[in-house]
């Protein structure tokens, strides 16, 4: 089993060394399909990690009837905090918003106030994680409807906004994505379709031998995914280097750093093995039936 | 075989054909072109399925196996063509050492067997040639011994010596009644009557898919 197992290898590998050019070509086009969907994956998770931060950014402050007495307050806030979406919330009691108030404008609204006319309020900060565009309207509609709760300000447009250039970028990165995969495949259907044209004589002989099908196929098979391997392979190094480069490059002007995580790098085998199977199965179940 | 007909879409094939071959039986099949020997041969290998009739080759039969156990039947059948169907990119010795890697021997246990075929057909010293580096009768004995290799049940030469001269032909011939004399059996494919008269062998006739005279 183990020998002939070997053996079927040794195929794989004589094919890929027999025809060269068609084989290059096809590592070749993995290699830049995972260059693209590579460095697709780095700017995604640069992306993912500012769009945190802007998320975390994001609030909404409620401001409570002014007449709302503390308890009710509370209790309002803590109604807020359970509404889905919502990933944690701030009390402001008077005293801390003349706080507040002091803070941004300098002066003491009391010096010209008797009684403190700022109202209690409580900031909102919604998750951040989830959706490619976060929706912040049904939750400011849902605490606009509780009972006490007087105005609600947010940032609503520009939140908006973000999140639409969020949800665009990262649409277009699945869809350019999936069109490079979907070429890929093609090309490496066609590759091993061409060298099961050249070894038409060879998987006739094999046919009267008694070879079986699986035997006359796994080499096909073995082709293609040592074309994935090799091709994403390359790709994985040559974007380590590129990263150290551009990193060295940015060292001099910014202290940051462009990381590709060790899942990036298993992610990119991955999908490359993965396409260049998906490629050659297809094209050894229609050319050997 | 028993009242096997096939024909082709496009018509001809062969008509009602009955014969028995049995174990390490010597057997000749003789007719013009045309006249359906390949067909016939096609038909034990389970290349082309009767459509009336029943071939039955050693434990398997027509109408009864299943397209996954056709590699097993092949396993026990040594082919051999006019056309020799060696591979061209592979030397002398990875050709005959091909089928023992597809019916699964151990990898110590084929070179051992490869040169042990090699010498019976009498090419040792030629391992490393390829084909187009072969004299037509050494290809011819390349085939043969890439048939014996896998130690087949019955041999089927279908026109072995079409592309030889006659002496080569004849050294061919004999080189198949060896085998044969070790307990294999043969079916021979050939219009060359001169070659194979007077060999004390059976001798099957087939003209336009009929069996003249058995
Ligand atoms: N694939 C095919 N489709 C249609 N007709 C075919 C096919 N193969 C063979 N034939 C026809 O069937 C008949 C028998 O062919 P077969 O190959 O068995 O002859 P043969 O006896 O082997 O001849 P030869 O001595 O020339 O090899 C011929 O008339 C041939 O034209
Ligand atoms: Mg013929």
């Amino acid at each position: 089993m183990l020998d002939r197992l070997l053996f079927l290898f040794a195929e794989g590998f004589r094919n890929l060394l027999r025809h060269k050019l068609t084989v290059f070509a096809a590592v070749f086009s993995v290699f830049m399909t995972m260059i693209i969907i590579g460095s697709l994956l780095i700017i995604g998770k640069n992306t993912n990690k500012l769009i945190f931060y802007l998320r975390s950014k994001y609030k909404i402050e409620v401001f409570f009837d002014n007449d709302l007495p503390k308890r009710d307050a509370l209790n309002l806030v803590e109604d807020i905090g359970s509404i889905e979406g919502v990933r944690n919330t701030t009390f402001i009691n008077k005293e801390n918003a003349t706080r507040i108030f002091e803070k941004q404008f300098g002066e003491s609204i009391l010096d010209y106030i008797n009684s403190n006319p700022l109202p209690m309020s409580c900031v909102v900060n919604v998750n951040r994680t989830g959706d490619f565009e976060l929706d912040i309207f049904p939750i400011v509609k849902e605490i606009n409807l509780l009972q006490g709760v007087n105005n609600v300000e947010h940032q609503g447009k520009l939140i908006q906004r973000i999140e639409s250039y969020h949800n665009r970028f990262t649409k277009l990165f699945f869809i350019s994505s999936i069109i490079i995969i979907a070429i890929t495949i093609g090309i490496i259907y066609n590759t091993i379709k061409l060298t099961i044209y050249a070894k038409k004589d060879l998987i006739q002989d094999l046919h009267i031998i008694g070879a079986t099908n699986t035997f006359v196929k796994v080499p096909f098979l073995i082709e293609g995914v040592l074309q994935g391997l090799i091709g994403s392979s390359i790709a994985f190094v040559a974007l380590s280097i590129a990263l150290k480069i551009g990193n060295s490059l940015i060292s001099q002007f910014a202290s940051m750093t462009i990381r590709m995580d060790p899942a990036a790098a298993s992610v990119m085998l991955v999908i490359g093995v993965l396409i260049s199977f998906i490629g050659s199965f297809l094209s050894v179940s229609r050319f050997l039936p | 075989m028993e009242n096997v007909t096939f024909s082709y879409e496009k018509g001809y094939g062969i008509k009602n054909v009955n014969f028995t071959i049995d174990d390490s039986e010597f057997t000749f099949l003789i007719g013009p072109t045309g006249s359906g020997k390949t067909t016939i041969m096609k038909l034990i290998y389970m290349s082309l399925f009767p459509q009336s009739g029943v071939v039955t080759t050693g434990k398997f039969s027509s109408d009864k196996i299943k397209k996954r156990k056709i590699p097993f039947l092949r396993r026990k059948i040594g082919m051999i063509f006019q056309d020799y169907h060696l591979l061209q990119d592979r030397n002398l010795y990875e050709n005959i050492a091909l089928p023992l890697y597809v019916v699964g021997t151990r990898h110590s246990d084929i070179s051992e067997r490869v040169e042990a075929v090699i010498d019976q057909v009498g090419l040792t010293g030629k391992e490393e040639h390829l084909p187009d580096e072969l004299s037509g009768g050494e290809q011819q004995r390349a085939c043969i011994a890439r048939a014996l290799v896998k130690e087949p049940e019955i041999i089927l030469a279908d026109e072995p010596t079409g592309n030889l001269d006659p002496i080569t032909s004849f050294e061919l011939l004999k080189l198949l009644e060896s085998v044969n004399h070790e307990g294999t059996s043969v079916l021979m494919a050939s219009h060359n009557y001169n070659l194979i008269k007077g060999r004390g062998h059976r001798i099957m006739e087939i003209q336009q898919g009929i069996l003249r005279n058995n």
